[in-house]
């Protein structure tokens, strides 16, 4: 029982690693440029299969986790400028073009890939289990979980010491101030959405050897970010962290114990610090 | 029906208006001469563009961007079914279908009206989904996966095709004369500028409240439709996607004015099953569809529509 507990356990930590790279990339961009992404899920299945693509062609899951992200974060950059930059200001209409993007991308990747389920298998040197006496787990959840802490750090360090970092701090913080003080809100805009797609990309890179591949599975990665960003706080990486490893275990453990209710209790969970919270467990009111 | 007569009296230019919306009647009940599977389609569309109304009116002229339009429709269609099942009568069947979606209007919107804008429809979409979740999972009730066959039900194509369009009509009509009442113009400054308008003492939130009620009401009794029409209801009716149907309806029609929204669920429902029988590339014709009209037709066809028949002095 305490194996399958543990077990259990850090599935649901590597599964939270992975929605943290999703999230961590919806919520920089809701951030600075107050899009809610919702083709977020495109971009991950996109990712993946590029990643699937690059992966058997280069026979390389490396170069394809270095290669990926710029592709997919190109995309997004060219998304921001020529599709969302026009409606600065219109949220509604800056979320129907991000819906409408994301059925787009995922009916191309279907006609293009085909609509069975493609299992990826993890890198060689990240394949088979791990043997700790009587506990046996496999690697390659071990190396998401680690890469995720990494990551959150990395980026913390990033946006609290470099000058880009403190850019996007400042117009997440208040664009009109920000761009008084000579930071153009633009170019920061477009920069972020590039980087949160790439993250994105990455995150479908890393999690297709976790969670196999099918159409369907771009609307459920947008909503678990979603949910993801809205309970741990727009706009915070702190939030996105600690969000993703609350909505993880919750998702982890609401699997075993109570199967029918799990995603139930999520949504409500989201509804409830929407309505009551809306800046998120972690988060603070904006301007 | 009485907004078409009154409309009759107006200039030429609210002639050809008016001449404008007759032909769109026509051609929603053209398919009663052709039967078979034109008339399923016109069913479907007045019954979807029963659902696209209500959201026009949502978002058009309430100002509320809801994305769990989907958790309505599949109520309605549930209630009924299940009232069915239960051996109810239709008509009880039909009358619980947009209680039920009411009912769950009044509890999310208790909690969706605390907040604005674009947490209205990360709020709408979470409430939606959990709707989705309930259906796909309790299968018990619902079937789950397998859906909710409502077979041995009679009802004929023709009679369920004239009520959907004569509803659709009264709703229509019914809604645009509820708009030119102090009910419908306070929602118009409540849309224009809310803070402005409640500190004239107009409790907003009751207003909003209201008009949710209203809309989720009708859209329940839409969704009622589509089940009996279509005999059968799938949790994946439910998912937050479908809510983009109704969504790219009112887009595409216009937001405003109603009949926009009746001629944008007509124009979908026919495209789509035009573009479905060379291609099932549906995502990528209703994504496209919704980019496209977001980012060049804002204002929708139908006023354009209305415009160009109808003179400068055309009005939505």
């Amino acid at each position: 029982m305490a194996l399958l507990f543990l077990t259990q356990l850090l599935n649901s930590l590597a599964f939270a690693m992975l929605l943290f790279l999703l999230a961590l990339g919806l919520s920089l961009i809701f951030g600075v440029a107050r899009v809610i992404n919702l083709a977020h899920g495109a971009f991950y299945l996109l990712g993946a299969y590029l990643g699937l693509a690059l992966g058997s062609s280069l026979s390389s899951f490396w170069v394809a986790l270095g290669l990926v992200p710029l592709l997919v974060g190109l995309l997004g950059v060219l998304v921001e400028r020529f599709l969302l930059r026009g409606l600065h200001g219109q949220e509604l209409e800056q979320v129907l073009i991000t819906i409408g993007l994301g059925f787009v991308l995922a009916d191309l990747l279907r006609a293009f890939f085909g609509a069975a389920i493609r299992s990826v298998p993890p890198p060689a040197e990240l394949a088979g289990p791990l043997l700790l006496g009587s506990f046996v787990y496999p690697k390659y959840p071990l190396f998401v979980l680690i890469m995720g802490v990494l990551l959150f750090l990395l980026v913390r360090l990033l946006l609290t010491k470099t000058p880009f970092g403190v850019q996007v701090r400042a117009v997440t913080a208040d664009p009109g101030m920000a761009s008084t003080l000579g930071i153009q809100p633009a170019r920061v805009s477009l920069l972020t959405f590039g980087i949160g797609t790439a993250l994105a990309g990455m995150g479908g890179v890393v999690g297709a050897p976790m969670i196999a591949l099918a159409p369907g599975l771009d609307a459920q990665m947008t909503l678990f970010a979603l949910i993801v960003v809205v309970i741990g706080g727009l706009g915070r990486i702190e939030g996105a962290f600690w969000g993703a490893i609350l909505v993880g275990l919750v998702d982890g453990f609401g699997r075993l114990f109570l199967p029918q209710l799990a995603m139930f209790l999520i949504f409500a969970l989201m509804a409830l610090v929407l309505a009551l919270r809306p800046e998120g467990l972690l988060g603070r009111r904006m301007a | 029906m009485a907004d078409l007569l009154r409309e009759a009296r107006l200039g030429v230019a609210g002639r050809r208006q008016t001449l404008l919306r007759w032909g769109l009647v026509g051609v929603l009940l053209l398919p009663l001469l052709l039967g078979g599977y034109p008339l399923y389609l016109a069913t479907e569309a007045a019954l979807l563009g029963l659902a696209a109304v209500a959201l026009s009116l949502l978002l058009g002229h309430g100002g509320v961007p809801s994305l769990g339009q989907a958790a309505f429709l599949g109520l309605g269609a549930y209630a009924l079914g299940l009232a069915l099942k239960a051996g109810l009568p239709l008509w009880l069947a039909l009358l619980l279908a947009p209680l039920a979606s009411a009912a769950l209007a009044l509890l999310t919107g208790l909690l969706v009206f605390r907040t604005h804008g674009i947490f209205i429809l990360m709020l709408t979409l979470a409430f939606g989904q959990m709707v989705y979740s309930a259906a796909h999972k309790w299968t018990a009730l619902t079937g789950g996966d397998d859906g909710l066959s409502l077979s041995g039900l009679t009802v004929s194509q023709v009679v369920l095709h004239l009520v959907a369009v004569g509803v659709l009509l009264a709703v229509v009509s019914g809604l645009r004369a509820l708009l030119q009442t102090p009910y419908g113009k306070t929602l118009e400054a409540i849309r224009q500028n809310e803070e402005k308008t409640r500190s004239l003492g107009v409790p907003t939130f009751y207003y909003k409240l209201s008009m949710y009620l209203l809309t989720a009401a009708i859209t329940g009794l839409a969704g009622g439709g589509l089940a009996l029409h279509r005999g059968f209801i799938s949790p994946h009716d439910l998912f937050w996607l479908t809510s983009a149907t109704p969504m790219v309806m009112v887009l595409l029609g216009g937001s405003r004015g109603l009949w926009g929204a009746v001629f944008g669920a007509l124009l979908y429902t026919f495209v789509q099953a035009w573009v479905s029988s060379f291609t099932d590339l549906w995502g990528l014709f209703v994504g496209g569809l919704l980019v496209l009209t977001v980012l060049f037709a804002r204002e929708g066809l139908w006023p354009l529509l209305e415009r160009y028949l109808g003179g400068n002095r055309g009005r939505a």
